[in-house]
C-alpha cells in the first residue's frame, strides 16, 4: 500500500514538473507588443529615414511583423504600411538565430514603398539570405532585426 | 513489552499503541484493548479461553466481563489490525473455546532476540531502524528525480541573456551586452554620441543599447551600426532607434 502510494506520488510530482514547464515554455512562445521605431541609413549617397509604429506577434514558428509609417528615400516619400509573415525554423540550433522558411508580405492600400527601398529595412520581399535575428532579452522585451542585430525591438503592453 | 506482528507491526503494551513502521501509522488502543492483545500475544500458539480473558483482563482490572464486550474488543482489534495493513486473520475464534493467534502469523518479542544466539544483531529495534533506512532511502531517491528533472529543465530552457550588463544613469537602467565596455558607453552618453542625442532620465526608463563600429586605421571609410530601446515606466510605451552609417566614397 505504501509502496503503491509512493509511485502515484512520484508519478504526481513528475506530472506537475512537466505541466509546469510545458506552461511555461508556451507562454514564452506566444508574444504581442507593440513600439514605435525610427530608422536613419546613411550607405554611400544613399539615404533613407523611416518612422512609424510597429506590433509583432510571435506564437511558436511563426512571427507577424506590422509596420505603419512613413519612408523617405533620397528625398522621395513613401508611405510603408504592411504585414510580413514570416515562418521560422531554428538556424544551427542558434539561440537568436532562424532561418526564414516562408515569408508573406501583404501590402495595405496605401503602401506605396518600392520593394528595393523597402528591402533596406527589413520591410521587403526580396530577402536572399533569409536569416532573422530575434531575441527575447525578457519576458516582456524583444529585438529584432536582419543583419544578425538588433534594429528593432518593443515591450509587451 | 514490546512484539513484532509481521515484521512491521510494532505493539508496545506500555505505549498502548500499535505503529506500521513503514507508514508511520499509529493506533492507539484503550487499556483492555491492550491488556487482551498482550494476553493473546503472550500465549500465541495457544488457545485462550474466554473465562480465562474473562479473568486476566477484565475481572482483574475491575471492568466487566461478558461475552458481548469481549467480542466488541476483539471486533475493535481486527480492525486495527486490519487498518494498519495486516491482510491475515491475527485473531482466530475458537467456537465455543475462546481465541489464539494465528499460526500464520509471524509475532517476535525482545525476549525472544534476547535469547536467541543465532540472530543476535536483528532486534525489533534493527528491524525498526531498518525500515527507517528503506523509507530514507525512498525519500532520498525521490529528492534525487526531483532535483535531476529541475536541473535538467534548467539547463535545457535557461537562456544565457545577451543583454547581461546593466549601468544606472540617473533614472534610466541601461542593459548593455557583453560585448561591449561599460566605459564605451558611458562615454558615449557623456558625449551625447546615442540615439536620440538626448536621453531623459528624468523619469524611470530601460534602455538597450548596442552599437558596432569599425574605427578604419586606413581611411577606409566609415561602419556604425546603433540600436537603443526606449522603454519609458510611466507611459508604458517603447521607441525603437536604429542609426546606420557605411561610406566608403
Amino acid at each position: 500500500m505504501c509502496r503503491h502510494l509512493l509511485t502515484f506520488s512520484i508519478c504526481v510530482l513528475i506530472v506537475i514538473l512537466l505541466l509546469f514547464f510545458y506552461s511555461n515554455i508556451f507562454n514564452q512562445k506566444t508574444f504581442s507588443c507593440e513600439s514605435k521605431y525610427n530608422v536613419t541609413q546613411y550607405m554611400n549617397n544613399n539615404t533613407l529615414l523611416s518612422e512609424g509604429i510597429l506590433s509583432v506577434e510571435l506564437a511558436g514558428n511563426d512571427f507577424l511583423i506590422n509596420f505603419e509609417g512613413l519612408l523617405t528615400s533620397n528625398n522621395k516619400n513613401y508611405i510603408i504600411s504592411r504585414n510580413i509573415d514570416l515562418t521560422l525554423k531554428k538556424y544551427n540550433n542558434s539561440n537568436y538565430l532562424y532561418y526564414i522558411t516562408e515569408m508573406k508580405i501583404i501590402l495595405h492600400e496605401h503602401d506605396n514603398t518600392p520593394e528595393n527601398i523597402a528591402q533596406q529595412s527589413l520591410f521587403g520581399s526580396l530577402n536572399n539570405d533569409r536569416i532573422i535575428y530575434i531575441n527575447r532579452v525578457n519576458d516582456d522585451t524583444i529585438l529584432f532585426g536582419n543583419q544578425m542585430l538588433s534594429q528593432y525591438g518593443c515591450e509587451r503592453k | 513489552m514490546r512484539f513484532d506482528i509481521e515484521g512491521f507491526i510494532t505493539f508496545d503494551t506500555e505505549e498502548a499503541c500499535l505503529v506500521n513502521l513503514l507508514t508511520g501509522d499509529c493506533i492507539e488502543l484503550s487499556a483492555t484493548s491492550t491488556r487482551l492483545l498482550a494476553n493473546l500475544l503472550q500465549y500465541r500458539g495457544d488457545i485462550v479461553s474466554r473465562i480465562e480473558i474473562f479473568q486476566t483482563v477484565f475481572e482483574k482490572y475491575g471492568a466487566r466481563a461478558s461475552n458481548s464486550n469481549l467480542n466488541q474488543y476483539i471486533s475493535t482489534l481486527r480492525r486495527s489490525l486490519s487498518d494498519l495493513g495486516i491482510e491475515k486473520d491475527v485473531i482466530i475464534t475458537v467456537p465455543r473455546i475462546g481465541f489464539k493467534i494465528s499460526d500464520e502469523v509471524i509475532v517476535t518479542t525482545d525476549s525472544d532476540y534476547q535469547s536467541s544466539f543465532i540472530l543476535p544483531a536483528v532486534s525489533p529495534q534493527l528491524t525498526r531502524n531498518r525500515s527507517i533506512w528503506q523509507n530514507r532511502k525512498i525519500s532520498v531517491f525521490v529528492l534525487l528525480v526531483f532535483i535531476s528533472v529541475s536541473l535538467f529543465s534548467y539547463l535545457f530552457f535557461y537562456k544565457k541573456p545577451t543583454y547581461e550588463q546593466t549601468i544606472t544613469q540617473d533614472k534610466c537602467s541601461i542593459y548593455i551586452p557583453d560585448s561591449m565596455s561599460r566605459t564605451e558607453v558611458l562615454s558615449n552618453i557623456k558625449n551625447n554620441d546615442l540615439l536620440p542625442p538626448i536621453i531623459d532620465c528624468s523619469t524611470p526608463k530601460k534602455i538597450y543599447f548596442l552599437k558596432r563600429q569599425i574605427n578604419s586605421t586606413h581611411g577606409l571609410g566609415v561602419y556604425i551600426n546603433t540600436f537603443i530601446l526606449e522603454c519609458s515606466f510611466k507611459n508604458n510605451q517603447c521607441h525603437s532607434y536604429y542609426y546606420r552609417e557605411i561610406t566608403n566614397v
